[in-house]
């Protein structure tokens, strides 16, 4: 059984987009997150996402956030990460990659 | 509450995905009035019948171990290439324990064949004493004809045919270059019959030296098996010149970035020189193994875990000593044996570490590897559908044999 997937774009303070995503992130949504990602960033180089509220998360949702900050670098700048529920700071730990994503404030 | 759905039924396990195969079995079982019905197939190398779909025998078939063949009961059907009938199993007749831990008490058995070519045996087994007759037996060999013909036409039509080449031949079911001092039991289990990125692997170094690998390619199906033939090819070579894990994960890490941009991997590589007691490791974003020592309880070996591989940019990397006395179980698995999706509602219940906790009791109380390999599969996976490919390798450092003493 998976939770929904979900993405809701918000704005910060200082102006950098905010995507808020809830649910499971793996194969059948990783996608979703990489198309939402780069819509929420538009032509800016920089992006905030919070992800307080993912209940799972797989290697290819990995892949995807992997995947955003390397599009992001390309442009100059980079992909700061708001939140971590547990199930996203272990797929973190694990991989290596827990203080590899600048931490962000969020509103959320 | 569990709301992780069980399989349709436990005779129609998903990991296999096999409906032509699962439905033929179905019918050869009402045929034959039988309680089990179970098709092995010869492998690659002609040496060994796999395993490839039971019914009557519940998710424990999932850890069988494949038959040599002219051994156990389905050896022998393999060699003889005859109908073989045992009325009263005992535990010495076959090499699959599970047979007589799933309750079967007679069993025959007629080889699968089309033409000269020997493609596996198929037997039915009951749960009690059965004088078989001959016209069972004759009926029998015509239902493997039939199935013999199938199979045939499925590896013939089935696009699926090339990348089962590639994943067998990947991951051997045996692993034939396994020094004295070491025993080595591997498994692997699709996702949903699908096929994986995961893949094991062990191999002899120049000056008596061992690896152990075990890797995950991020992603499934066709692709994600390609990539991981040519890391699997890439790390051997890089292992021939370099000793150090740490420095072959790098080297490997600097390919996968240069020349397959969109690929994340995770790998796990320990070396060790004859007699094996000391491993060198290095994970890239890789479970640490699992330890059973004589005396300890079986636990995860400390190991500092670097980043995966196929992320741009300097990663420290590091390697770990691992002292593995004489007698130890060393378990290397990927994340589809533990992670498990939380149901719904279920909170912060930490389904990993419980499933870790298990893997260590599993492996604690196994004698040796291939019996760690069921019982992991039996105790970890269990029904649970297998979201996940699963990769599980186990080593064991065996005592020394005994010394002849010479006139």
């Amino acid at each position: 059984m998976t939770a929904a997937f979900h993405v809701r774009a918000a704005s910060s303070n200082g102006g950098v987009p905010v995507l808020v995503v809830s649910g499971d992130v793996d194969v059948a949504s990783s996608e979703g997150l990489l198309v939402a990602a780069l819509d929420a960033a538009g032509d800016g180089s920089a992006l905030v996402v919070d992800l307080g509220q993912v209940t799972f998360m797989d290697s290819t949702g990995l892949s995807a956030l992997i995947r955003i900050r390397t599009v992001l670098a390309e442009r100059g700048g980079d992909l700061a990460v708001a939140a971590r529920s547990r199930p996203v700071q272990r797929v973190l730990q694990l991989a290596g990659m827990a203080d590899a994503f600048a931490d962000a404030e969020s509103d959320e | 509450m569990n709301v992780t759905e069980p399989p349709a039924s436990d005779e129609r396990p998903r990991w296999l995905q096999n409906a032509t195969l699962m439905e033929i079995l179905a019918d050869v079982r009402r045929e034959m009035d039988s309680d089990t019905a179970t098709v092995l197939l010869i492998d690659r190398e002609r040496a060994v019948l796999e395993p490839a779909a039971t019914l009557g025998l519940g998710q424990a078939t999932r850890g069988a171990p494949p038959v040599p063949i002219g051994l156990g009961f389905a050896g022998r059907v393999a060699q003889l290439r005859r109908p073989v009938v045992i009325e009263d199993l005992h535990p010495q007749d076959v090499i699959n324990q599970i047979l007589i831990m799933g309750g079967v008490k007679s069993l025959v058995g007629v080889p699968i064949t089309v033409g000269s070519e020997l493609l596996g045996v198929l037997h039915v087994g009951r749960f009690r004493t059965h004088d078989c007759t001959d016209d069972e037996i004759l009926r029998l060999t015509e239902l493997a004809y039939d199935l013999g013909a199938a199979l045939k036409r499925r590896f013939i039509d089935d696009s699926h045919v090339a990348a089962l080449a590639l994943q067998r031949s990947l991951l051997p079911t045996t692993l034939r270059v396994v020094p004295d001092g070491m025993e080595i039991a591997v498994r692997y289990v699709p996702a949903e019959g699908d096929l994986g990125g995961d893949w094991y692997d062990a191999f002899r170094l120049p000056g008596g030296r061992l690896a152990l690998v075990m890797g995950d390619v991020v992603g499934h199906g066709f692709e994600a098996a390609i990539v991981m033939g040519r890391l699997r090819s890439a790390l051997r070579a890089y292992a021939l010149e370099h000793r150090d894990p740490a420095e072959i994960l790098t080297l490997l890490d600097q390919k996968i970035c240069h020349f397959e941009p969109d690929c994340l991997a995770t790998v796990i590589l320990g070396i060790a020189e004859e007699p094996y007691g000391e491993w060198a490791f290095s994970s890239a974003g890789h479970f640490a193994p699992m330890l059973a020592a004589p005396g300890h309880e079986a636990a995860a070996v400390p190991l500092q875990i670097d980043r995966l591989l196929g992320v741009r940019g300097p990663a420290l990397r590091r390697t770990t000593r691992v002292d593995v006395p004489v007698d130890s179980l060393l378990c290397l698995f990927t994340d589809g044996l533990v992670e498990r999706r939380p149901a719904l509602g279920s909170g912060e219940h930490d389904l990993v570490q419980e499933h870790l906790d298990l893997l260590a009791k599993s492996l604690g109380a196994a004698e040796d590897a291939e019996a760690a390999c069921i019982h992991i599969l039996l105790d970890v996976v269990g029904d649970h559908v297998a979201e996940d490919d699963i990769a599980l390798l186990v080593a064991r450092r065996t005592p020394p044999a005994p010394e002849v003493v010479g006139v």
